[in-house]
């Protein structure tokens, strides 16, 4: 292997031996149903267009396409990003992953800036609307703290769109597939929305509005 | 606007407007759109409930094999008592070919829907003989199936 290594194909120039990078299975595992796996490139064939990979999972070694080679970042698998605006690279298996890592780490929203993303599980967290949860908004809401310290949360959204009233109307759309859990948030939305306006009585000064 | 009266409105757009389908156990056949007002001192005044693009060929789409027609019908033929049911006219499922029996809602045995579809319906303003009325209502719609038989 040459230490000198450079490749013709200007597309591919980011590869490098030795780097961390997504490969896209051609089909998926049969243990986690995976389509991209994370591997460090051992060796890189620019005239064949060919590259040998080593998954860091199970250390086993194949040879594979450059083309199915994605960039990866060397964030801790364990961690994610709650924004995907802080997201440092952009794609498919990036994305998908982070997506996976929250859902296991039982996080049901991501955000991206004005965009709440829901994940809807067979097993929903139900601690994400307890009582507490709610309380924990609400109190973050009425004593005026910057919403945004409050982790991702169709709650933290509502009370972002209550403090934007001040300057303007607002309007939440929600969409999603069949079974995505629309009408849980639609829902979750408007009773939390009924249950603030306790609080909001009691502290907050005038705001008029439409909402 | 309190939270009681938000829920039993929630809940009654539900029975409406909700099926069960292969994919999803409450899927929504509708679009809501809800607008809320509120005054200078953020008190709550109001809320407009909009229901839109209600599906309802599903009422009587007999091709729909394997799904289940609204909610509501089902509710009616499970939680009304035996009187209730003779006093709309309302028989078992075999008479009806749009309820199907194949895919009937799952209810949650933990919650008393009947005792919350009254209640609902009685904090929203309706009175016993308007929800007897509404009851027939639902009925007739039940039966048109019947009519259109006997009209071919």
């Amino acid at each position: 292997m040459s230490k000198n290594f450079h490749l013709k194909d200007k597309s591919f120039s980011w590869l490098v031996p030795n780097i961390t990078v997504w490969v896209y299975l051609r089909e998926p595992d049969p243990k986690t149903a995976q389509i991209f796996k994370k591997a460090e490139i051992l060796y890189l064939d620019s005239s064949r267009f060919i590259a040998k990979v080593r998954f860091l999972e199970d250390k086993k070694e194949i040879m594979c396409a450059l083309s199915d080679l994605n960039k990866a970042s060397s964030f801790c698998t364990c961690e994610s990003y709650e924004d995907l605006l802080n997201m440092s690279i952009y794609n498919y298996p990036e994305i998908m992953n982070n997506f996976l890592v929250r859902k296991e780490n039982n996080e049901m929203y991501t955000s991206l800036n004005d965009i709440l993303i829901f994940f809807m599980s067979d097993k929903l967290f139900s601690g994400g609307f307890s009582p507490a949860t709610i309380n924990y908004y609400m109190q973050a809401f009425v004593k005026n703290m910057n919403i945004n310290d409050c982790s991702a949360h169709l709650y933290r959204f509502v009370c972002k769109c209550l403090n934007q009233t001040q300057k303007s109307n607002q309007s939440i759309i929600i969409s999603g597939e069949e079974g995505s859990g629309k009408t849980l948030n639609f829902t979750k939305a408007v009773e939390f929305i009924s249950l603030i306006n306790k609080s909001i009585k009691e502290e907050l000064d005038d705001i008029p509005g439409k909402f | 606007m309190n939270e009681e009266l938000i829920s039993s409105i929630l809940f009654l757009i539900d029975l409406f407007t909700s099926t069960r389908t292969l994919e999803c156990k409450n899927s929504t056949k509708a679009s809501r759109s809800i607008s809320i007002y509120y005054d200078k001192n953020v008190n709550l005044i109001s809320m407009k409930f909009d229901i839109i693009f209600l599906d309802h060929s599903r009422l009587k789409n007999s091709n729909l094999r394997e799904e289940s027609n609204f909610l509501i019908f089902y509710f009616l033929l499970d939680f009304l008592s035996e009187n209730l049911k003779k006093e709309i006219d309302l028989n078992d499922f075999e008479d009806y070919i749009w309820i199907k029996t194949e895919l009937t809602p799952q209810w949650n045995s933990h919650k008393d829907y009947k005792r919350k579809f009254f209640n609902s319906l009685t904090l929203i303003g309706f009175e016993q003989n308007e929800i007897l009325v509404l009851l027939k209502m639902l009925v007739s719609i039940i039966l048109l199936e019947k009519f259109e038989k006997e009209k071919k």
